[in-house]
């Protein structure tokens, strides 16, 4: 039978869990959360009137 | 370009539920944080709107997960490791599964927290501003949330399966939608409490929809560059990305302004970010 490095697999000693997207996957993330708080801030954060009405 | 030598991993409904319920539950905790101490007068009846959706969702996610084991009863292995001679905690930061584990034993104890104090504060029928604490809580409960709802993308795309480890956006398309689902769900059971915050939710909504569509773009183009954009849209689901679409359009359209919130659109948001998940789901392994 034919070892797995003949057809560029990896074998038993040398296998590592995928990880190809795993920094990029993570920084797009984080990107994309920072903007969506961002946005979320912008949209639903308190209007100028009711920051000058709240304090009486 | 990607060698693909990996069998599909036969995720179904459990997972595709988990994380669509992932997203919801993370994003509304986060929306409910902002509108709470963020808001206007009259917002932290729906910053607990938030809070209240959170802890039940992230309950029922652990089920889903645990049930997906198939061993349920081993679930604790995910976070105990029993190896003999390297017993202790099993945490491995290399791998999102790993992390996703903890994150979401996190995030319930956080949920959790702020359900109890949602709850409390409706039974006093105080509608005044939390103590102080609680924004310590709330906010490194909204930092492990949207860990939470973006990490079962990343799951996806560092896996070696067609599709999903041919883009690295997905976890960025799932923190988008997960926070347009979740303004959807706070709007939608919130309603009989209408005031101007649903008519900001509103807007929110449209902004993470927009967030979501130049996701779902990048997706295409990075699946495409891969060669694997056919494989996504083969049999029926081209049909359920046209859904997807569509879905973005009546958020989207509350951003120009001056219409009035209508109850359809929260529903139609809420079924749209679920195609989504089916769809990436299953057209990479069916």
């Amino acid at each position: 039978m034919d070892n797995p490095e003949r057809y560029g697999f990896p074998n038993a000693q040398n296998a590592v869990l995928p990880r190809r997207n795993n920094v990029k996957g993570y920084v797009a993330a984080f990107f994309m959360a920072a903007i969506g708080v961002f946005a979320g801030v912008k949209a639903l954060g308190a209007p100028v009137s009711d920051d000058t009405t709240g304090e009486g | 370009m990607a060698e693909h030598f990996a069998q599909p991993p036969n995720w179904q409904w459990y997972i595709t539920l988990y994380f669509y319920l992932a997203g919801i539950a993370g994003g509304s905790y986060v929306l409910a944080t902002i509108l709470r101490w963020r808001g206007g007068a009259g917002d932290e009846r729906l910053a607990r709107v938030g809070y209240t959706l959170a802890f039940p969702l992230v309950v029922v996610c652990g089920a889903l997960l645990t049930i997906d084991l198939g061993q349920p009863m081993r679930f604790w292995h995910m976070m105990i490791d029993t190896t003999p001679g390297a017993a202790g905690l099993n945490f491995k930061y290399w791998s999102p599964i790993s992390l996703g584990t903890w994150a979401l034993l996190l995030f319930s104890l956080f949920s959790f927290l702020s359900f109890v104090m949602s709850w409390k504060l409706n039974r006093d029928q105080n509608y005044a501003q939390p103590p102080g604490y609680a924004k310590v809580i709330n906010v490194l409960g909204s930092i492990v949330g949207l860990f939470l709802a973006s990490y079962t993308g990343v799951v996806l795309s560092v896996s070696n399966q067609p599709v999903w480890s041919d883009s690295w956006v997905i976890g960025a398309l799932f923190v988008a939608s997960g926070l347009s689902a979740a303004a959807a769900a706070i709007a939608w059971l919130g309603r009989s409490q209408a005031g101007p915050g649903e008519a900001r939710l509103s807007v929110a909504d449209g902004y993470f929809a927009l967030l979501e569509l130049v996701a779902l773009i990048v997706f295409f183009i990075t699946l495409s560059m891969a060669g694997t954009l056919g494989l996504t849209f083969r049999g029926i689901y081209w049909l359920l990305w046209i859904l997807v679409v569509l879905s973005l359009i009546p958020p989207l359209r509350n951003l120009s302004g001056g219409r009035a919130p209508s109850a359809l659109v929260p529903i139609v948001v809420l079924v749209g970010v679920l195609l989504m998940r089916i769809a990436v789901i299953f057209s990479a392994q069916y």
